[in-house]
């Protein structure tokens, strides 16, 4: 069967060829140095390609791949490994990011290869501008990764499927499910991540209390959050808690927050097209009919602020383009209970570590796997989903200390 | 005014500014209607049109978007008062609108489309050649937009004829007939655009048939026609051309909207009726947009009683060319339809390859 390869170069190739070229690579130690210097290369390449610096999340892939980030992660990896523990790649893994976030097929090929595997990817077949840059970028850069582009062909994954140590699929639960039909080799192991939803709270009193100069900065890595991925990535925040404060307080927070985002909204020129918000405001009506909703406010197409009484009453589906649920509790902890595993990325601003860490202990393994400051929601970190990366792409040598 | 008094009238012979109060009124008394029968219409309006039970133009109307009689069930009547259930022929995979109709919404339905066509067709009951094959009337629980639109049709004609088999051929033998029989004097032709344009047309061409004395109205599928990219002007011309048809109507409305009828005047345009209308929204501001600028088309009708229609957000995208033309006999607001909103491009982390794979 002749598939089509976009890395190490691109060709037609043949199946039999890929899986049989995939068996004889070489794996190598974590945090091999040829390894790391390809990743420097591949750096350097892409913060310093023209079309690359167009996409700030190009350019945030960059950066991890720097040298000084790569060591950092190396030395924290090796912290990880007592004496008796020796770190061993896992040999050969199968990714299969999703279509449109393009750079998470970077990442998740990226801390594969520094733990010393083989990585074969598939890229789908309507792939975003990024991805294309992303793999010349790669090409151009040497042969770290085989990747084939291929629609729905049920034989390839198969054929794929039937050589790797790991299997890593990247979101929709139908995707999931429909890949994990397909068997895996007995001592294979797979990595899934599914649809999740996400959160920001924000603590009314720290956001009144914050200087104008910073809650439009605020302002800004919210709007960061919500709009790049027009609100549709896994980790874009589409409920806002405001925790503490008098309702009125809570009204004054809310209503400056949404005039600040509603000034960068304009500023950055982010819009949404009528189709998204046609589909958003019957989205909402149906919301309005569903759930207890108590305020409908809408600035311009881009914005409409739905608020709800709980948690709870946030529906599962969200159509993105700027449809921000919010609600006001007494504190943080008054949403633990309404936690559930679907949620993954908390945004914060007001809390201290202290509170915080009390918070992820009462959720009690519901839910949430990062809590990280407001304008990070979309940053990419080697703990994923609540899996360490570079752990499930490694094994683990018990070496018994010696006795003589 | 009254709906039973405008039907008294014939349908296009008010002007915009008497009709502008007239309809305000009525859309105002049906706001409060449906307000007080379906919950899930009052919910709607208290959380977003607070003010909308006394709107004091006709843009002041609160509407609904059309997809929300996809995924919700919207009636102000008990289900035991529902007599037919429409349903929207919809896209493939996508969940089709359901709109209820107890008797006295479905009368008026046959009334306004009766009313309607007696002003292109006359008093009298003409020879009809209906342009689509016969197994379309199928099944009568529950409607297609396409059934409904047949049936609803046939009642304006007599000895009516199929012009279609089941492949989708024309009967040139059956036309032949009917022709001979009724070809000298007016007919009525009904069918919907893309099925006239693209199976009946070419038939008629090459079996050399002269329809001059028909009246044809056509319907729907301008999202297809589009795709095939014929205008509404060259539509009218080639058909000119090949059929001899000289009388012919586009017909824009909306299984959504009972009432919603617009048929097309001598002019091109598309005319609303006494108990219709139309504006156009700038999909920036939602504000009516001035004549000539292009915008998203809500549609007005005084006539629903059975379900919250009275006032719909349309996808679809139009443009007003003024109101009461004077190129035309018609009175009432006059426009075009431009096509369908682009639909929104998927992105996001979500279930691309699966929807590949499906």
């Amino acid at each position: 069967m002749i598939v089509e390869q976009l890395s190490p170069e691109v060709a037609e190739v043949e199946l039999g060829d890929v899986t049989r070229r995939l068996r004889e690579a070489p794996v190598d130690e974590p945090f091999a140095q040829s390894r790391m210097d390809f990743c420097a290369a591949l750096s350097k390449a892409l913060l310093g390609d023209a079309q690359a610096r167009d996409y700030p999340d190009l350019q945030a892939a960059g950066f991890t791949m720097r040298p000084a980030a790569v060591a950092q992660l190396r030395d924290e990896f090796m912290r990880l490994n007592p004496p008796e523990l020796i770190a061993l790649p896992r040999g050969i893994v199968f990714h299969i990011p999703p279509s449109n976030v393009g750079t998470v097929l970077l990442y998740s090929w990226l801390y594969s290869f520094l733990a010393g595997n083989t990585n074969v990817v598939r890229a789908g077949s309507a792939d975003s501008p990024q991805v294309e840059i992303m793999l010349r970028v790669l090409r151009q850069t040497g042969a770290g990764a085989t990747v084939l582009r291929y629609g729905h062909d049920r034989a390839i994954s198969e054929a794929l499927s039937a050589v790797c140590d790991v299997r890593v699929i990247w979101g929709g639960d139908e995707t999931v499910s429909l890949i994990r039909s397909i068997p895996l080799p007995p001592r294979a192991r797979e990595l899934t991540f599914s649809d999740r939803s996400s959160l920001a709270a924000v603590r009314t009193n720290a956001w009144l209390s914050a200087p104008a100069s910073r809650r439009d900065s605020l302002a800004e890595a919210f709007y960061n959050d919500v709009y790049w991925f027009d609100q549709l990535a896994c980790s874009s925040p589409r409920v806002l808690v405001w925790c503490g404060g008098e309702p009125a307080e809570v009204d004054e927070a809310a209503s400056d927050l949404h005039e600040r985002l509603s000034r960068q909204i304009a500023g950055k020129g982010y819009t949404t097209s009528t189709g998204t918000f046609l589909e958003k405001t019957t989205f909402a009506c149906g919301t309005v009919i569903d759930r207890d909703v108590r305020q409908y406010r809408t600035f311009g197409n881009e914005l409409t602020v739905m608020r709800v009484q709980e948690l709870c009453a946030v529906p599962e589906r969200h159509p993105g383009g700027g449809l921000l649920f919010e609600c006001a509790v007494p504190e943080l902890a008054a949403i633990a209970p309404r936690i559930r595993g679907v949620h993954q990325t908390l945004a914060v601003f007001g809390f201290d570590e202290t509170e915080l860490r009390r918070f992820a202990l009462s959720m009690k393994g519901r839910g949430i796997d990062r809590i990280v400051p407001i304008g990070s929601a979309l940053a990419f970190h080697h703990v994923w989903d609540g899996c360490h990366l570079l752990e499930e792409f490694t094994r683990r040598l018990f070496l018994a200390p010696q006795t003589h | 005014m009254t709906v039973e008094e405008l039907f008294n009238l014939p349908p296009w012979s008010l002007d915009s500014r008497r009709k502008e109060g007239v309809l305000t009124d009525l859309c105002n008394e049906l706001t409060a209607w449906h307000a007080a029968r379906c919950p899930a219409y009052r919910r709607i309006l208290d959380a977003m049109a607070p003010d909308g039970l006394h709107a004091s133009t006709l843009s002041g109307v609160p509407w609904l978007p059309v997809g929300l009689f996809k995924s919700h069930k919207l009636a102000s009547v008990a289900d035991s008062e529902i007599s037919v259930t429409l349903t929207s022929s919809g896209t493939t995979g996508q969940q089709p609108s359901r709109i209820f109709l107890d008797r006295t919404t479905a009368r008026r339905q046959t009334l306004a489309l009766a009313h309607t066509m007696t002003g292109i067709l006359g008093p009298e009951r003409l020879p009809m050649i209906v342009v689509d094959t016969k197994s379309v009337l199928g099944r009568r629980d529950e409607f297609s937009a396409r059934t409904a639109g047949v049936l609803g049709m046939l009642n304006f004609g007599r000895n009516q004829v199929f012009a279609l088999n089941d492949g989708m051929q024309a009967d040139v033998a059956a036309l032949s007939d009917f022709l001979r029989r009724h070809g000298g004097a007016p007919f009525f032709l009904f069918g919907f655009t893309f099925i006239v344009w693209k199976y009946f047309v070419p038939a008629v061409e090459q079996a050399g048939l002269d329809l001059s004395n028909g009246i044809l109205v056509h319907s729907g599928g301008w999202k297809r026609m589009t795709e095939i990219a014929v205008g509404a002007a060259e539509f009218r011309r080639r058909i000119r051309e090949r059929t001899g048809l000289r009388h012919v109507y586009n017909f824009y409305g909306m299984v959504e909207q009972v009432g919603g009828i617009f048929l097309e005047g001598s002019d091109g345009f598309f005319h609303t009726t006494n108990f219709s209308d139309i504006i156009i929204r700038d999909p920036r501001t939602w504000e009516p947009a001035p004549p000539g600028t292009p915008g998203v088309i809500q549609a007005i009708s005084a006539l629903p009683l059975s379900y919250p229609g009275h006032s719909i957000l349309t996808e679809d995208l139009g443009v007003l060319h003024g109101d009461d033309n004077p190129a035309c006999v018609w009175r009432g607001r006059c426009f075009s339809v431009l096509g369908r909103v682009p639909r929104a491009e998927i992105r996001g982390c979500s279930d691309t390859f699966a929807q590949k794979a499906a």
